[in-house]
């Protein structure tokens, strides 16, 4: 209990370059969940135009209608996932890079840490908790908003497109939102492994030494 | 009580093998503040390091309070460490983004101490040494000789039988070392305290001196 109170203290005390970096991966993860909240549901109602229109059973000047705006989802749509990639993407790479620093920057309190009694054990408990927590409450907080911000997008799109009130639900229940935080988790593996070597092969006595 | 014999340290590189610390030999009784004098580079914090568990020695025998410490696994060496070994060092290791009784908190929670208690000994241990009114700064707003005090609190916190402090002086001027050996004495009063310096001028707080020279125990 008090390994984790105190992992998650240590999340909103950082130092040097991680505090620079941390909000990054916070707007590569809202970015991240506004594009991909906005691709799913847009590409979903391109897919699904025609069969909207037929079920309307509009006139050809509606199909007409309707099919322009298909076109315009599909576009909003094919937009919107390749940003939602490229910001993935750079989210990746951000999540790694804060994730690398946090344990270069936190490795000089592992001898202290060592020298007050902890095992190699509680000391990567508590590195893993600290890293494990700071990058999935960034990522879920940034998907949550991410989603909020692309449902008051859609909304807009709608009503100025006329696209059907409909293709909100294909937002879903955030099985895009839960893959892209699965991807992140996935890349917290090799940070993860990264600490669990260094831990290993790191003397506390060297790092101690190092601090004199 | 601590009792070596013949204890050796060697250290191998690519190049050469340094033979550190070469055959010390010493009983230290309990309850003793005990000086270890020395140069630069005469292993004295290598001596330190195994007489607290956080180094091994190469060869010969190590016994504290009657444990053979040279033949512990080191699950066995971390858990006595946790249980009898405190330690203050030159330069403060103080987890910086804590505050002062986060700091001294830090080796109580992790050992499960209750929170009520933990609250109650860190409060006891401030007082001690005199910095109650500091307890809610950070290291970086602390004066060198206010760091080493909460240092030094840290240590006691966990009522070790033994406390190594190695050059915990080093850093600091005249006056403040002055307030931080009393400090020390005063609190480390009732433990086996094991200093080492190279300054000369505090032997008159010690019980015991030593000197090491070249791996050598003089």
């Amino acid at each position: 209990m008090f390994l984790m109170q105190n992992a998650l203290r240590n999340i909103g005390r950082q130092r040097g370059r991680y505090r620079v970096l941390m909000p990054l991966l916070l707007v590569c993860a809202l970015l991240t969940g506004v594009f991909t909240s906005v691709a799913v549901p847009c590409r979903m109602a391109a897919d699904r135009g025609s069969t909207y229109a037929e079920a309307l059973d509009v006139t050809d000047e509606e199909v007409l209608a309707a099919s322009e705006r298909e076109d315009r989802a599909r576009r909003l749509g094919e937009s919107a996932t390749l940003l939602s990639f490229s910001v993935l993407l750079v989210g990746a790479v951000a999540v790694l890079y804060v994730s690398s620093i946090m344990i270069g920057e936190r490795m000089f309190d592992v001898g202290i840490l060592y020298a007050v009694g902890l095992s190699r054990g509680q000391i990567f408990w508590t590195l893993f908790l600290e890293l494990f927590a700071a990058c999935t409450a960034t990522l879920v907080c940034g998907l949550a908003a991410g989603r909020m911000i692309a449902g008051a997008y859609l909304r807009r799109e709608i009503a100025a497109a006329r696209l059907p009130e409909g293709i909100l639900s294909c937002m879903g229940g955030g099985v895009a939102e839960m893959l892209c935080l699965g991807a992140a988790l996935l890349i917290l593996l090799i940070p993860i492994g990264k600490l669990t070597v260094r831990l290993m092969r790191t003397n506390p006595t060297d790092l101690l030494a190092e601090r004199k | 009580m601590i009792r070596l014999f013949d204890l050796r340290k060697t250290y191998k590189t690519r190049h050469e093998t340094l033979e550190v610390l070469k055959g010390i030999t010493l009983t230290v009784p309990d309850r003793k503040f005990v000086m270890l004098l020395g140069e630069s580079g005469s292993g004295k914090s290598t001596l330190a390091n195994i007489l607290g568990l956080l180094d091994t020695p190469t060869s010969g025998e190590y016994w504290l309070d009657e444990v053979p410490i040279h033949t512990l696994t080191s699950k066995a060496r971390t858990d006595l460490r946790r249980e009898k070994v405190s330690f203050v060092f030159q330069s403060f290791n103080l987890i910086p983004t804590m505050t002062a009784r986060e700091n001294i908190e830090l080796p109580l929670g992790y050992r499960g101490v209750p929170k009520e208690e933990r609250g109650e000994r860190v409060e006891a241990v401030l007082r001690e040494v005199g910095l109650s009114a500091r307890a809610a700064h950070v290291p970086s707003e602390l004066s060198g000789g206010e760091q080493q005090r909460i240092a030094i609190a840290r240590a006691l916190v966990v009522e070790p039988s033994l406390l190594i402090a190695d050059e915990p002086t080093g850093n600091l001027d005249k006056s403040t070392t002055k307030a931080v050996m009393e400090t020390l004495t005063e609190a480390g009063r009732g433990k086996t305290v094991f200093m080492i310096t190279h300054n000369e001028e505090l032997t008159a707080y010690a019980d015991e001196v030593y000197a090491l020279r070249a791996g050598l125990l003089a």
